[in-house]
């Protein structure tokens, strides 16, 4: 691989810099100096919306008017990226600011399923919370890139990008091309996250650029470009209620969430991604009787919502475990001992949220947290600390995630942009070697090793003589990229397929054959604990220990499984204790550097304990389910909860991500407070 | 105006006309096509674009080329590939960052002790390891 | 991210960076170590014209013992100071906050003073230990207190053709405190604390560094760290909010930090 994307060599590439709206909502007016602008461009829109999504799509420069901070308004270019932003800084645009729209309401997915009405009247307790997860953004350390060159009636658009087939689609739809006339190539890729799963604007303008100019076309994203104007997520507010019995049984849920969404729909996933997925994994690895579940995408004057690891199930689960902890609280019971008596019990199963869950032994996750982590033990010390005066915290998470989502289910979004499909294709050189291509890409799973170790068990070969080569789409076969866990469920499933049909012709040189999976989502779970401390004076939140226990199935490279779920702790932790893309009142963001925007450095991260249990999925062809999401999500609840658990004590309830100090200050004062008011009341 | 500079790379001499206004960083990679330093941030808080500047560490995006006019610049390029293995990270984008605090950190006396390693470290991003591997594997140069 | 264009003067002598001041005025900022000018310049947030390399001025360098402290010179790097033999224990715990190493390397004693961070340790030390400003410009020199020079955030009382030389500090051996909050190791305090001898600062807090009055009147009529002198800090502590934390956050964690840096100066 030539490196990274900004380290390709472009000889005569032109360097492009946007022109950006300041403001949150602006009618556009006249635009005077060098620069093209929408009108000028004539690009189409990325099509989006199929059957239940209302068609929003985020243009690829402003039509009119600007609807978020950071939204590109016109686009300049030079030989070098300094004097691209030179000519940016001459552009005059004459702004208009308007007042925000009122929110529009572009997706939304309910669920009423069991006998909810009947056990909330039944129920002996019901407790009631609006749970506020923080708007994110994935913040690869590389930020995103392209490189577009248009020649003999061919565009070649190299891109940092997980979805390179999706990709070529929506350049191909926006700039009214064969898709055969274009190639995506993936170089290197420093990180994804779910962010690179996405096709950007600025990826169209620069490949109508190159198309344009007959000159090669670059874009490199700087940074504040990143915290600003790529994606967002996770903007999510949860309303929910918990009907449950005096013996900590939760007979049914209901839950509202309204997810901000941003100023556009983003392609693929549209507005559908963060109510969708949030909406099947609530109280997902929980036995109830009732659900009732509303989740709306609701637009706004912010950045446009995407992926981001985890996605919707990070929102879900972190109610999910705040909720079963208050409840705890409330019934004076232990954590592991409410989610002991409400864990689902019996898998296979679907839940009532729709969620077929394939393999997976709960109780047995629970058991095993309690005897890793020592959790008596640990309940002991943290009464010896909050002696001391400590506030010291034990957090839990049960869950379970969907990962490897096929055709079916992007469908019943009305997603027709994503295939849902993984493929491979295997060639037999003239000298013997054998090729993988897939439809994935590497984004720094090194799935290579583990492709590469299947391929020789299969068909029994000595090492060294198979090369994996992904992310070209005029070799690889069309699938759906790299996103929601999917490399171990439908890629791991279509190279063996891929492999069993070069066996049946004796790899004989010539041999090429392909097969494509519809992947059927398969359901990795875990069980988490995390420790934390919260200085008593400051209110900084420090993790001291975190112990996940993990069943992704049969662990295909138990390497490559533990390095997901460590990164994705880490990740995790980072989203409780730290990200925050915070916007003003007026719509302007003010986590616009990383000074402002904090993720985990070595210091916030203690060392992570991995114990694996292994379910194997009856469903995917290897029995293993995905990873790369697991640890962001049981962090949400663990985390979360440790840090809740540490100022309970104070009769401090925490509600709104991230904990940082402000919040658990602001939460300790409201409890002193009211307690103070509670006891004037009494005393008068 | 452009201003003559010369300086040492790796210890490969370098002499050019630049503009005022080019970082480190981008003289690096732009006009010496030493790629290996990246850009994470430009604004000095990831870290990934650490080099050594007359042996201690340095962002290169906040150090003009011109003040690096007759010193000694060290990239991962010019360090071993044994320190920090490319197998230890997984994207890769922040390893050329760790390498040089971490050379910078070994060729400090005293030595620090592992115990502070995190928070030695703690001006280098990584976004996909927990750090733990780096840790590990710097840790078991630093004696005792 | 790039910086506008602008000119580059490298001068060999304190005279010669005078004059290109003198000349240039407002549109000229001086380059130091460039560990905050840089990132404003690639923000294009400072767009000087010039900028004047201080890194060739010998007259800017060194650290020397004076007859009643110490002298820094402006283009003394954290990294030299910390090597200084016997540099009062205060400045090594102030600058061991100061950012990463890897920025310590290159940040100067000059160039933090100037920039002036709210949050910064060099403002914050040197309101706290009382220390003198050596201005220089073309037209001649002059002095000013701590307190004169800080006029706002990121605002130094200096002319546009003025220069900041060295900073003096008084003999400030012996026992002290010094806190900060910060979410991270390495980032800018959400809210700081300095005590040495009869004088308490709060820093990161509200536009400048504070000197605590109250709180020293407190401890100068015999009064120890304890719950009175919290209650006082929190009275007078100027506290603004941002995204990282509240005013009253700041206030009253400031306060617990004060009354920290107040027993740790006692105690020691």
């Amino acid at each position: 691989m030539p490196g990274y994307l900004a380290d390709l060599r472009a000889p005569g590439a032109l360097e492009l810099a946007f022109v950006r709206s300041p403001f949150a909502h602006a009618l556009i007016g006249k635009i005077s100096g060098p620069a093209v602008t929408a009108t000028e461009l004539g690009v189409g829109d990325l099509r989006l919306g199929g059957h239940g999504v209302a068609p929003w799509p985020w243009p690829a420069l402003a039509r009119g008017e600007a609807r978020f901070v950071g939204e590109a308004v016109a686009v300049v270019w030079a030989e070098t990226r300094a004097e691209a932003e030179d000519l940016a800084e001459s552009v005059e645009v004459e702004f208009e600011p308007l007042e925000p729209e009122a929110p529009r309401r572009l997706f939304e997915r309910t669920i009423d399923a069991g006998a909810v009405d009947v056990c909330f009247q039944r129920a002996e307790h019901v407790l009631e919370r609006t749970f506020s997860c923080a708007r994110q953004t994935p913040l690869p350390l590389e930020t995103r890139g392209v490189l577009a060159h248009f020649e003999a009636g061919r565009l070649t658009l190299w891109s940092s990008t997980q979805i390179p087939h999706i990709l070529r689609r929506g350049v191909a739809q926006a700039l009214e091309l064969e898709e055969t006339a274009i190639r995506v190539l993936v170089p290197e890729v420093g990180g994804g996250f779910g962010l690179k799963a996405h096709v950007f604007p600025e990826e169209l303008v620069a490949a109508q650029l190159a198309r344009r100019l007959g000159r090669p076309v670059r874009w490199i994203e700087d940074r504040r470009e990143n915290l600003l104007a790529s994606v967002h997520a996770h903007d999510n507010e949860v309303l929910m209620r918990a009907a449950f019995g005096a013996d900590g049984r939760v007979l049914a849920v209901e839950a509202d969430l309204r997810c901000d969404v941003g100023a556009y729909s983003v392609y693929p996933f549209s507005a559908s991604l963060e109510p969708a997925t949030a909406a099947s994994a609530i109280f997902a690895a929980y036995d109830l009787q009732g659900l009732r579940v509303s989740a709306r995408a609701v637009t706004s004057h912010r950045c446009p919502v995407g992926a981001y690891r985890g996605v919707g199930t990070n929102t879900a689960v972190y109610a999910t475990e705040r909720m079963l902890d208050l409840i705890a609280g409330h019934l004076g019971l232990d954590p592991l001992e409410v989610r002991r008596r409400n864990a689902l019990r019996h898998l296979p199963c679907t839940t009532l949220g729709g969620r077929e869950l394939d393999s997976g032994d709960y109780l047995e996750l629970l058991r095993r947290v309690e005897s890793v982590s020592g959790y008596e033990a640990l309940r002991r010390e943290q009464a010896e600390a909050r002696r001391q005066g400590k506030l010291f915290g034990i957090g839990l998470a049960l869950f379970n995630e969907h990962s490897g989502t096929g055709q079916s289910e992007y469908r019943s979004r009305g997603i027709e942009e994503v295939s849902g499909l993984d493929a491979c294709r295997v060639r037999v050189t003239a000298e013997g070697r054998i090729v993988i291509h897939t439809s994935s890409v590497e984004i720094g799973q090194n799935h290579a090793p583990a492709y590469r170790r299947l391929t020789e068990r299969m068909l029994g070969l000595e090492p060294g003589r198979v090369d994996i080569h992904e992310g070209d789409t005029d070799v690889c076969p069309p699938g759906t990229g790299a996103f929601v866990s999917r490399g171990a469920v439908g890629v791991l499933d279509a190279i063996a397929g891929a492999l069993r049909l070069a066996g049946k012709q004796d790899l004989a040189p010539g041999t090429d054959v392909t097969c494509s999976i519809d992947p059927k989502q398969v359901f990795p779970s875990g069980a988490h604990l995390a420790v934390v401390e919260v200085d008593a004076v400051t209110f900084v939140p420090r993790l001291k220990r975190y112990l996940a226990v993990e069943d992704c199935g049969n662990v295909i490279d138990q390497r490559t499984v533990s390095e997901q779920i460590r990164g994705g702790v880490a990740m995790g932790a980072g989203k409780v204790l730290l990200e925050e893309s915070a916007y003003g009142e007026d719509g302007q963001p003010l986590a616009a550097t990383l000074l402002d925007y904090l993720v985990p450095v070595a210091a916030d991260i203690p060392r992570i304990e991995i114990e694996h249990l292994v379910s194997p999925s009856p469903i995917s062809a290897q029995g293993s389910k995905g990873v790369g999401e697991a640890g962001t999500i049981g962090a949400f609840g663990a985390v979360a909860n440790a840090v809740a658990d540490a100022v309970a004590p104070l009769g401090a309830e925490l509600l709104e991500l991230p904990y940082g100090p402000q919040r658990i200050f602001a939460a300790i004062q409201l409890a002193t407070t009211s307690k103070q008011k509670k006891g004037r009341r009494l005393g008068g | 105006m452009n201003v003559e500079i010369s300086l040492a790379v790796n210890g490969r001499e370098w002499a050019g006309e630049v503009e005022p206004r080019l970082t480190l960083a981008d003289l690096l990679r732009d006009h010496l096509a030493l790629t290996g330093t990246h850009l994470g941030c430009e604004h000095g808080v990831c870290g990934a674009c650490t080099v050594l500047l007359d042996g201690q560490a340095a962002r290169s995006c906040l150090t003009l080329a011109v003040q690096a006019d007759g010193r000694q610049v060290t990239t991962v390029e010019g360090l071993s590939e044994d320190l920090l293995p490319r197998e230890l990270f997984q994207c890769g984008f922040c390893r050329s960052g760790f390498v040089c605090s971490a050379e910078a950190l070994l060729r400090r006396e005293p030595l620090p002790r592992a115990v502070e390693l995190p928070e030695l470290l703690a001006g280098n991003i990584c976004r996909c390891t927990g750090y733990e591997p780096i840790l590990d594997a710097l840790s078991a140069r630093l004696p005792g | 991210m790039k910086s506008s264009p602008f000119d580059y003067h490298r001068p060999e002598s304190l005279a010669e960076a005078l004059s290109l001041f003198a000349e240039w005025g407002e549109e000229a900022r001086a380059l130091a170590g460039g560990q905050s000018l840089v990132p404003m310049l690639a923000m294009r947030l400072a767009r000087p014209a010039v900028v004047v390399d201080l890194a060739r001025i010998p007259e800017l360098r060194g650290v020397a013992r004076t007859a009643g402290g110490w002298r820094i010179g402006t283009m003394t790097r954290e990294v030299e100071l910390e090597r200084v033999a016997g540099l009062p224990p205060i400045i090594a715990a102030a600058i061991s906050h100061i950012g990463h190493f890897q920025i310590r390397t290159q940040g100067t004693v000059g160039g933090s003073l100037v920039h002036l961070d709210p949050a910064g340790e060099w403002p914050a030390l040197s309101m706290l230990l009382e220390a003198t400003l050596e201005l220089a410009s073309s037209r001649g020199s002059r002095r000013l207190s701590a307190r004169e020079f800080a006029l706002a955030p990121m605002l130094a009382a200096l002319e546009p053709d003025e220069l900041l030389v060295a900073v003096e500090l008084p003999d400030c051996g012996g026992p002290f405190g010094f806190e900060e909050v910060e979410r991270r190791p390495g980032d800018f305090a959400l809210v700081g604390a300095a005590c040495h001898g009869a004088s308490v600062v709060a820093f990161g807090t509200g536009r400048v560094p504070q000197r605590l009055t109250g709180c020293e009147a407190h401890m100068a009529a015999g009064g120890g760290s304890g719950l009175e002198l919290r209650k006082l800090a929190e009275d007078e502590m100027e506290a603004h909010g941002d995204i990282h934390a509240s005013a009253a956050y700041r206030r009253q964690v400031g306060a617990r930090l004060v009354e920290r840096v107040v027993g740790a100066a006692a105690a020691a």
